[in-house]
């Protein structure tokens, strides 16, 4: 079964811990290790749900919350696809 | 596939046939051994990794071991030759050592000690990752602040769900959940006592990220 999600990663666990605190009061998003397929080194990422993603998304900017890159992934078959969707946001 | 394990000793035809069924899980294999104790360990790891596993002597020397995939267990035991092997000191016996069976244990609902949210969010991330490994537990016992993961946790409900339609036994500890208040909202597995976990404990290979 094909699961299609976002990523959003950090340039570092920081900025991701202060992301999950600001959003702490939305759903369809947590914190996972950042996958091996987007980058070998170790960090955290935000995954949101595909379906969640608009209103997730729309909270980073107007928080202004750091982050580097935005993936599309898809998971098929124990096998993850993510393509880059946009760069970094910085203030 | 075919492995030529003929002058080998053990416990090396195992390990070769191990390596070939992690990289080629849907792959039949066919191992040639020179002795009687090396087909009794390909087809003891053969069950234990779900698979079916026949033998036949081809002479006094020369025995093959055919791994492959089974949808239905039974037949295992029905076509395994198992020969009767003379106990004897010089002779490799290896049987459970290739075992790759393990039991998590969470202890908290931290990994390590450190920032309180940033430890949180590191044994989330574990039991995330754990949900993606090739090779799952046979349990994940949980006590102490530990069964707050299989009960309000949103996050790891969801994660130790996933992975216990793969199969994994989620066992939260009965009176941790009666001490923290917890025992109703119990949302994944099933209570287990200190008895069974301490059984638990001492059979499997322990990996405590707690």
């Amino acid at each position: 079964m094909l699961e299609k999600y976002y990523i959003i990663t950090f340039a570092s666990s920081t900025f991701a811990m202060s992301a999950k605190f600001i959003l702490s009061s939305e759903t369809g998003f947590r914190i996972i290790p950042l996958p091996t397929e987007i980058d070998a080194s170790c960090g955290l990422c935000l995954k949101i749900e595909y379906d969640q993603f608009e209103n997730i998304y729309q909270k980073i900017i107007e928080n202004k919350i750091e982050f580097e890159r935005v993936f599309i992934c898809e998971l098929d078959e124990e096998r993850l696809k993510c393509t880059i969707l946009t760069m970094r946001q910085q203030q | 596939m075919e492995i030529n394990a003929v002058g080998l000793a053990c416990p090396k035809p195992v390990i070769l046939a191990k390596k070939h069924i992690r990289s080629n899980p849907s792959q039949a294999l066919t191992i040639y051994v020179d002795n009687e104790i090396a087909t009794q360990n390909l087809t003891k790891l053969a069950l234990q990794l779900h698979l079916h596993a026949k033998t036949t002597k081809l002479s006094n020397d020369r025995y093959s071991v055919e791994i492959s995939p089974t949808s239905d267990s039974n037949t295992n035991s029905e076509e395994n030759t198992i020969f009767n092997i003379p106990d004897n000191e010089n002779t490799c016996k290896i049987m459970d050592d290739f075992s790759e069976d393990y039991i998590v244990i969470i202890s908290s609902d931290e990994m390590g000690k450190g920032d309180e949210l940033f430890s949180k969010t590191l044994l989330e991330g574990f039991l995330y990752a754990l949900c993606e490994q090739d090779l799952l537990p046979k349990y994940i016992l949980f006590y102490n602040k530990g069964v707050t993961l299989t009960t309000i946790n949103e996050n790891t409900l969801k994660d130790l769900k996933s992975l216990e339609q793969k199969g994994v036994e989620v066992l939260s500890c009965g009176m941790c959940l009666d001490h923290y208040n917890l025992k109703e909202k119990l949302g994944v597995g099933s209570i287990t006592n200190m008895y069974r976990i301490c059984e638990l404990m001492s059979k499997y290979r322990n990996v405590m990220p707690c």
